[in-house]
This record gives structure tokens, sequence and C-alpha cells, in this order.
């Protein structure tokens, strides 16, 4: 287990090392630090004045190391257009995307897994067409077209819910729901596929053939092992659910880090970029981990590799 | 309304209470909520570069003149008067009497402490802009100051009367670049009265506002939410938590001005759109280097009616400049209007017969531009649309990669020739035309205060842009927008919102 | 535990008998309505995309600004020349929707190909050998996972500029995550099965036993992953045009013109809602294809 994790452990860093470096690099390729910073009205006197004043005229490795020196220890830097640090004002907006995104996902697993199931026993019945009807072509849809969809019916002719900001749990509402309704149908078909490859195998026939009561059945061995991918699938949906928060996030106003990302790529800020993707990619080597874990406690078989 | 009935219906049926609001927008709480898309990144004006903190710089802050919004006319405000001792000496003496929002008094030492200090390298101040022509500030007297200028600037009265605005040295000095942007304190008519991050700003009138050339603000409570999305501003309006949005786009003004409770005005900015042609060759061996295939692209594009059915509101524009920019006419510059025979014709002379294929390069109003590559492609012209962001084409620009683009220019909100001509064609990295005549007459124009003077210079100037068709002056852009029947408010051409001009009906 | 059991079915004994495989899935086809309406449908599309020329009523490129945003026939001040009305510089949408459907489906489909081919090559390869190999493949995953796709667009724009081949290789080959993830954790699963373990007792070579054993066993989620894939790469392609990197205009792509239907959002729906029914029809045109296909090849449905 310690090995277990230890190498987790560095496998997070390791790609946290090659994403920064990525990173930096793209940046530096799509724009001009200097000319964004020093914004659409500079002459180019002002422009090498700030990259002077940056430090941006030195080699870009050097530029690397600085940056890599510094967050070694902790110091992400500051950002180049916010006057605070990139720390600060990343910790504050996290709490929303994050709320926002587990809402989201929380959504989609409890409609998807369940229609899945339902669609799965009844296959080709009318509520598996309609089920798979609404899930499949609403994702023609784009994510700000649903949501302000939703938010001209429910706030404002309903005026149910606020139209726009994060102040109170009723502002996450419609975000969370159009968030969410984009994980839902994978998570819903992968069930529903899982779950009629599952009912139709051996031992789940077996099982009944004995007079087992059909419930437990269903949940304990089938769901249990069509679910597995699904799992996966959701670590995923969730990482996903961070890019869809930027659309989310402008459309409604909210102040996460999906946007604050998306502002300071159009912006090259890079010192907020690259800290967005650490922790991006923090996440991603924990809910991998994670699900890892939960499959191997679904099906035991998995662990003994 | 029917909107209402059904809302009123639905809440009774289900029990929901409608939702307090944070935005208490309207006149009866006395509250203006103007909805902006961007946030400034901090509320110290000289350390961003966004056009929401231009705007504020009006509102929290003063200038020591004023340039009066009806007449142009360049009026006392912070100062007293403003004379030339020499072309490179001003004068300065200012008002007594005046405070700051903190009650801090205004005098010498603030004007000398804020200039100094946004001046210095050393403050990585981001907009330093406004106040770079200034080389040093001498303190004469508590109430009298002298700028001492290396060149001479032609346009200081119109900078001093606009985008110069005077910090309060003590409290500065006290809470540091950040803490003020934090908190930001002036003598203008409006003083901060809560900051949100990401959220609004909130201002109070300043009841003791000393007037000046602004004149007293009407409203008591105005504030600045930031919302990035247009529909999302256009639903808080419709929803009533908004008294004020804009930037909307010609379809979103007209419709909304249909809707009840709302009106929509347009209003002209000193903004222009503009083609630049890399006339010299520097991006390398295209057509475009042929003053015909300029031309023939001048007579190609029908901007009347991109302005009219795209745009909205606006005027065509023949100089590469702003008409009510000072040193903006000159009478014998050809004009071109929309000929595609003409254009054909000269495509033909210019040795492409057959038309001919070149790179166009953008970063906004992709209507606009492909509506021009439409155009274009009528006489036989294939623009190849490169669409790029904004840092990512000025950079192009500059490293001389671009055969022509597709640009904007907003003068930084000064009325002056000096802002914007004399900005793309001194020879400097901006400069795609590299024409030494163009750039002598600029020189000669700049190199000295005498408006007559300056006026027969860039008038030649202008000329020979429009002769050699270094340029496409464009269109001038329009802002819609859309407020509450309760209010009174009329938008200027500077680009900027003056808040405490609105009133309520 | 039941799940101990030996799921036998997919050892699938009736492979080898009888007519071809081939001849009996389209007998079996015929027969699926999901799969004669998802693909019908399918085809009535990409027949479209072919003959666009001859079926546009208009040519898409044609502009008149005096004509614009005329509404479609279902609404007051239509025109009959104008079946769908125009768009935003007077060009008919009809003929743009035509047009368009070239652009989306080889976006769509050579992007759902590109990034399946690498996604499950990874998935499989790190579910089935796992260990070093995995982390190896994890690495990978983790780090695409980590990487903004809009990053890399600008980068990409900035760098050689934008075009539908560049668009189509970058979404190709950034858009395998999904697939990889999914994959790796069905190959997981499958591995672990006895006559997986059976057939490599019996020294079987690891390339038939991955074609022949975890192939059949994963294809479903393969396939679910990929329909959903077709649309995510349309709808990403136009946010990726408007940073420059996608169909450059005034070539139309279906994605390109919900995109820009954005503005007109709140007061005329209908220009982003004609392009997005038409997306939403091939979505589930694709997702029903892929269902049919499905049920008809999996194994529980052979005997």
């Amino acid at each position: 287990m310690l090995n277990f994790a230890l190498r987790r452990f560095l496998l997070a860093a390791l790609v946290a090392l090659t994403v920064s470096i990525v990173a930096f690099f793209l940046v530096r390729v799509s724009g001009d630090l200097a000319t964004s910073l020093a914004g659409q009205e500079a002459s180019a006197e002002d422009i090498e004045e700030i990259r002077k004043a940056y430090g941006l005229d030195r080699p870009i490795i050097v530029q690397y190391a600085d940056w890599l020196g510094a967050a070694v220890q902790g110091d992400f830097g500051e950002s180049l257009f916010f006057p605070d640090t990139v720390w600060e004002l990343v910790s504050s907006r996290l709490p929303t995307t994050l709320r926002l995104a587990m809402s989201g996902l929380i959504i989609s697993l409890l409609v998807g897994i369940p229609f899945g199931v339902i669609a799965a026993l009844r296959p080709n019945s009318w509520i598996d067409r309609l089920a798979m009807t609404i899930a499949v072509a609403g994702q023609a849809i784009p994510t700000f077209w649903m949501g302000l969809m939703l938010m001209v019916l429910f706030s404002l002719m309903l005026g149910w819910t606020p139209i726009s900001g994060d102040e109170s749990w009723r502002h996450f509402i419609l975000p969370a729901v159009t968030l969410g309704y984009y994980s839902t149908p994978p998570i819903m078909r992968l069930t529903r596929s899982g779950m009629l490859e599952v009912l139709s195998a051996d031992y789940i026939r077996t099982a009944y053939a004995k007079g087992l009561r059909p419930m437990p059945v269903l949940f304990k061995h089938a769901l249990r092992n069509a679910v597995i991918p699904v799992v996966a699938l959701a670590s995923v949906q969730f990482g996903h659910m961070l890019s869809g928060a930027i659309v989310i996030e402008s459309v409604f106003a909210m102040q996460g880090i999906g946007y604050l990302a998306w502002e300071s790529i159009l912006r090259n800020d890079i010192a907020v970029i690259q800290t967005i993707l650490l922790i991006v990619c923090m996440f991603y080597v924990f809910l991998t981990v994670l699900s890892d874990l939960v499959n191997a406690w679904l099906d035991p078989r998995i662990r003994v590799s | 309304m029917k909107l209402k009935k059904l809302k009123a219906s639905l809440l009774a049926a289900a029990g929901v209470a409608l939702l307090a609001n944070p935005a208490n927008a309207g006149k009866k709480d006395d509250t203006l909520v103007w909805i902006t898309t961007f946030e400034p990144p901090t509320y110290n004006y000289y350390d961003q570069t966004l056009r929401e903190g231009t705007i504020l710089s009006r509102h929290i802050w003063d200038s020591l003149y004023w340039r009066d919004l009806e007449t142009g006319e360049y009026v006392p405000h912070l100062a007293t008067k403003i004379e030339y001792a020499d072309p490179k000496t001003i004068d300065v003496t200012l008002r007594e009497g005046v405070t700051f929002h903190n009650g801090e008094k205004f005098d010498a030492d603030d004007v000398v402490y804020t200039l100094t200090m946004v001046n210095d390298p050393e403050n990585k101040m981001a907009n330093r802009n406004p106040v770079r022509w200034i080389s040093r500030v001498e303190k004469t007297g508590e109430y009298s100051v002298r700028l001492h200028l290396d060149e001479i600037f032609a346009p200081a009265l119109e900078y001093l009367s606009t985008s110069v605005v005077m910090y309060p040295n003590e409290y500065y000095e006290k809470v540091g670049k950040d803490g003020y942007g934090r908190a930001p304190v002036g003598t203008g008519p409006y003083m901060a009265a809560e900051v949100v991050p990401g959220k609004r700003l909130v201002m109070k009138k300043n009841e003791a506002y000393f007037g000046g050339g602004k004149g007293q603000a009407h409203i008591g409570t105005v504030e600045m939410r930031y919302i990035p999305e247009a529909n999302t501003q256009i639903a808080e309006l419709l929803g009533g938590n908004a008294d004020l949005v804009w930037r909307l786009s010609k379809e979103q003004g007209e419709k909304l001005g249909r809707r009840p409770g709302v009106n929509v005005v347009a209003g002209e900015t000193m903004r222009i759109g503009y083609l630049q042609f890399d006339s010299s060759g520097g991006a390398g061996d295209h057509a475009l280097k042929n003053v015909k295939v300029r031309q023939a692209i001048s007579y190609a594009i029908d901007r009347d009616s991109i302005l009219k059915n795209l745009l909205g509101a606006g005027q065509v524009v023949h100089l590469a400049c702003y008409p009510t920019q000072f040193g903006c006419q000159s009478p014998d510059a050809p004009q071109y209007e929309f000929n595609p025979e003409k254009a054909k014709a000269l495509l033909a002379e210019a040795g492409y017969p057959n038309g001919v294929e070149v790179d166009f390069y953008a970063y906004r109003d992709r209507p606009v531009a492909e509506a021009m590559m439409g155009f274009m492609s009528k006489v036989g012209i294939k623009a190849n649309l490169q669409w790029m962001k904004y840092s990512a084409l000025r950079d192009k620009v500059r490293s001389k990669e671009v055969p022509f683009n597709f640009m904007t220019w907003g003068s930084g909100s000064v009325s002056d020739v000096a802002n914007i001509t004399a900005y793309f064609f001194d020879g400097r990295a901006d400069d795609t035309a590299r024409d030494p005549e163009v750039k002598a007459e600029l020189d000669a124009g700049g190199a000295t205060i005498d408006p007559a003077v300056r006026l027969q210079h860039y008038s030649k100037a202008l000329q020979l842009i429009a002769e050699r068709a270094h340029w496409l002056p464009l269109f001038s852009y329009a802002y819609f927008y859309a407020m509450s029947e309760d209010l009174e408010f009329e938008p200027t051409p500077d680009e900027i919102v003056h808040l405490y001009r609105a009133k309520w009906k | 535990m039941a799940d101990a059991i030996v799921a036998g079915s997919a050892l699938d004994p009736a492979r080898a008998l009888g007519p071809s495989p081939t001849s009996r899935f389209f007998r079996r086809a015929r027969g699926h309505t999901s799969i004669m309406f998802g693909g019908g449908v399918l085809l009535v599309i990409v027949l479209t995309a072919l003959f666009a020329p001859l079926l546009a009523p208009h040519d898409p490129y044609a502009q008149d600004l005096f004509k614009r945003l005329l509404p479609p026939f279902w609404m007051d001040g239509s025109v009959p020349e104008h079946v769908l009305g125009t768009d935003n510089l007077g060009r008919d949408y009809l003929s743009r929707i035509i047009y368009g459907a070239r652009v989306s489906l080889l976006i769509g489909v050579c992007t759902a190909v590109i990034s399946g081919v690498i996604g499950t090559a990874l998935g499989v390869t790190a579910g089935y050998f796992g260990g070093r190999v995995d982390i190896v493949i994890t690495f990978i995953i983790t780090t695409r996972l980590s990487m903004p796709i809009v990053l890399v667009a600008l980068a990409i724009v900035a760098l050689v500029g934008g075009s539908l081949h560049a668009v189509v290789l970058v979404l190709g080959l950034l858009l395998w995550d999904r697939y990889a993830v999914v994959m790796r954790s069905a190959t997981q699963q499958a591995r672990s099965m006895d006559y997986v373990s059976a057939a490599r007792a019996i020294g079987c070579p690891t390339w038939r036993i991955v074609l022949s054993e975890i192939m059949p066993n994963v294809i479903n989620n393969l396939i679910i992953i990929a329909t959903f894939e077709v649309a995510h790469a349309i709808l990403l392609e136009a946010s990726l045009s408007f940073l420059g990197l996608g169909v450059q205009p005034p070539a139309p792509s279906w994605g390109l013109m919900i995109a820009e239907g954005k503005e007109f959002l709140l007061f005329d729906p209908w220009v982003i809602a004609i392009p997005g029914v038409a997306l939403s029809i091939l979505v589930l045109a694709v997702n029903m294809l892929g269902d049919g296909v499905r049920d008809i090849s999996a194994p529980e449905n052979r005997s």
C-alpha cells in the first residue's frame, strides 16, 4: 500500500512537471506576454518597457527555472493582471468551481445510473427510447444555450432562481443542472450497456434460477459489475466538468477557476495558468487513484493483477 | 403585463418566495446598477489598462482641466489655470479648497507625487501612457506646479483634461499600490464605498464635491456589476436587476428597444475600424505592395452597407482618424466610394486581371471581416482569413508578417490625431507603411504647439495616407446602450460612460 | 460470490458455425429498427454532404447585406426563396446547413476515428498488461487530461494558423481521454475473466487474446464513447473556430453556425435552433446506429 501510494505520488509529480513545461512553452508561442499585459492601446515602447520590468526579456529557460524554483517552495508567483498573488486568486475561486462540479457530477450520477438500469431492464421499451432521445439529442445543444434557456425559463419567467451570481446555494441550482446534464448521457449509456451485458451473463441467470430475490441480484451482483467502466468515466467527467465550468461560470457570472483559467489563457497570464493546471492535474491523479480503488473494491479480481 | 401575471400566479401557486437580489436596482432606491463585461484587475487606475478602469477614472478622480463634453473646450477643473511658459514648460495653478474623499487636502504635493510616482519605471505601473510625456514635475508653491517636458508634446492640454488624474499622496503612501487598488480614494464626483472582488463596485455620491467642469452627480448610488456574458446582462436588465447595459450588438439593441420599460440608444465612439496594409512590403513580396491593389480593395468594399446593416450606428470615416479629433481634416484627400467596376479595372491595371489571393488577419467582429471578404471576392480578391487573438496578431504585425489586417483603435479616448495617425505612421513598430514623406509631415506637426501649423502638416499627412492607400479607414464604432425607462442618460463619443451625468426621469 | 462464476457466453462457440459473420450481421441489421432508422438518417446526411452542390438552392457563400436574418418559413416575414431564412450576412441558411454537413461530418467522424484508435490502443494496453505499462500510460492519460485544449489551440493558431486539417488533427490527437480511461478499466475487468486466463494458460499469443477475447468484450464501451465524441468534436470545433483554429470563413460548419447564433439567442432563437436541430439529429442517428450495432454484435445476442 505504501509502495502504491509512493508510486502514485511520483506519478503525480512527474505529470505536474510535464504539464507545467508544456504549458509554459505553449503560452509563450501563443502570443507575446508583454503585449497582452500592456493592453490594446499600448505603444511598442510601453511593451518593451514592460518586457524589461517583468523580466520577460530573459531566455525562456531561465524564466521557467525561476518559476519552477519558486513553485517548489510553495510560491506560485503573482498574477500579471491582478494585484493579488496567484495563490490568493486561485484559492478564493476554487471552492465555487468545486461546488459546481461536485453538484454536477452528483446530479449526473443520480440521474444517469438509475435511468441506465431501468433502460437495461426494459431494453427498447418506450422509456428506454425516451431516455435515450432526451439524453442524446441534448448533447448537440451547446452548454451556453442550455444554460441561458434554463435561465430565461426558471429565473426570468418563473422567478424561482436568481438570474446570475454565486452568493447562495440557490444560485448553484441552474448551473449544476446544466453541467450535470452533459455528463448524464455517457454515464446512462454505459450503465445501460453494462447492465444488458451482465444481466444476460450466466451467473446472473444462475442466480435467478436458484430463486434469489431479484432486487439483491440486481444490485449486489449485476450493477456492481456493470458500473466499473462508469466509475472510470465519472472520474474523467469530473475533469471535463472543470472545463465545462468555463462556459457555465461565464453565463451565470460565477467567480470560479474555470473562467479565471479561460481569461488567463487569453491574456497569457502564465503564473495563473500554471497554478490552475497544477491543481487540475492533482485532481486527476487523485481521481484516477480513487476510481482504481473503487473498481478494485467492486471487482476483487482486478486487484489481483 | 402578461409575464408579470404569469410570474405572480406561479409564485402564489408554488408558494415560492421571490429571492431578494443583492442588486436593488432602480429609481426608488436611487441606485443605478450598470452591468459591464470586465472587472478591472485593480482599482488603481494607473496600474491597469482596461476600458472599465478608464471609465472609473472620470468618476473617482479628477484631471487638472476638463474637456467639456458638449463644446469640446478645455475648462478649469482641479487647476484654475494652465499655461505654457515655453513649448516645453507648463505652469499649473491649482484650485484651493478641494479635498479628497478621505478628507486629505488637495495641493501641489499630490500632483508632484502622482506624476512622479506613476512615471517611475521602478513602480511598474501598467498604464504609464497618460503621463509618460511629462519628464519632471516641480512644486512652485503650495498650489502651483511646473511641468517640464523633454520634447514638445502637442496634445498636452487634452491629456491634462482627460486621462491624467490626481491621487492623494499621503493616503497612497500609507496603503501602497495594492492597498490603493482595493480602496481607491480620489477627489471625484463619486467615491468608492464597497469593493467586492469579481462581483461589483459600489460608489456613493460625493456630497462635498467641488463641481468644477464636471458638475455635481445626480444619482445617490452607482453600482458597477461584472457579468461576462451579454445574454445574461440582458436577462438581468429584463429581470429588473440592472438599469444600464452597454456594448450590445445592433440586433440585441433593436430587439431590446421594442420591449416595454427599456430604452435603447446608440452612442458613437471615437474607436474606428481600419484596414492596415503592409505597403512597405515588410511581410514579403505580396500584391499589396502595389498601390493599385490597395486602392482596388478600397473601392471594392461597401463600407456604408456594412455599417448600416451589420453595425447599425456610427459613421463611415475617410481619413485615418476620428472626425472630431484635433487635426483630423484634409480637404484634398481622396475618398474611396464603393465602386466594384473601378476596383476590377485597378486590379487589371496592377497586373492581376484574373484576381489575386492574399492573407487577411483579424481579431474581432468576425461578421464584419467576413462581409469585407465577400465584397473583395466579388472583384476577384481572395482574402484568406487568419483569425487570432489580439496579442498574437499585434506581435505578427510588428514582426512584419502580415500583408493586411483589420483592426480597431480607440485613441485612448484622446481627441487628437497625435494619438492615432502619428501613432501608426511615425516609423515605429506599428508603422507598416514606412512612408518617409508621411513621417516627415507628422514629425513636423508634432514638433510645435501652434494649432495652425499642426493642422497644416496633419492635413498633408492624412492626404498622403489616403492617396497612397496605406490604410483604409472603415467606420467609427457605436455602442448600443439599453437602459430602464426611468433613466436619463446620454452616451458620449469618448467611449466613456459618464454616470455622474445620468439622472432619474 | 456470483461474479466468480464464469461468464462463459463470450467464448461464443456459435461464432464458428453457420453462415459467415458478416452476412449474419447484415441479416440481423435489416430487422433492427434502431439500425434501420439510425443508419437511414445517417445515410441521408452523408448523401447531403456528398451532393451538396446539387442540393443547395443557393450559393452558400453569396452574401446580401440587405437580406440579413430573414426568418425561416414558419415565421412571419419569411420569403419563399429562403426556406430556412438567411444568416447574419444574408446568406441562404438552408444552403449553409447543407454545405455545413460536409465539414461537421468530416470533423466528427475523423476525430472520433483518430482519437478512438489512440484511446483504445492506450486503454487496452494499459488494462491488459498492467504494472509498469499501466503506469506509463496512466501518466500519458493524466498529462493529456490536465492539458487544456484551448491553450494548445491558441498556440497552434499563432504558430501555423488555422485550417480544417489543423482542427481535425488537434481534436483527434487530444480527444482520446475518455476512450482510454473507459477502455482501460473495461479491459482490466475483461482480463480477469477466467476464459482469458484459460487462453493465456494454453499459450495463446497476446495479440490473439486481445483481438479475439478482450476486444469483443470492450467494444460496446468503445461504441458508446465514440458516439458521444462525434457530437463533442463537432461542438468543440465551433469554439476553436472562434479562436481561429477551425474552418476558415466563409466555409460553413454546423458548430460554427451554432456558435455564431449565440448573439441572437434571446431574440431570434431560430438562428441557433436550426443548426442545433441538425446536429441533434446527426447525434441521435449515430447513437441509434451505435446502439443497434451493439445489440446485434453483443455476445449475448449471438446464440
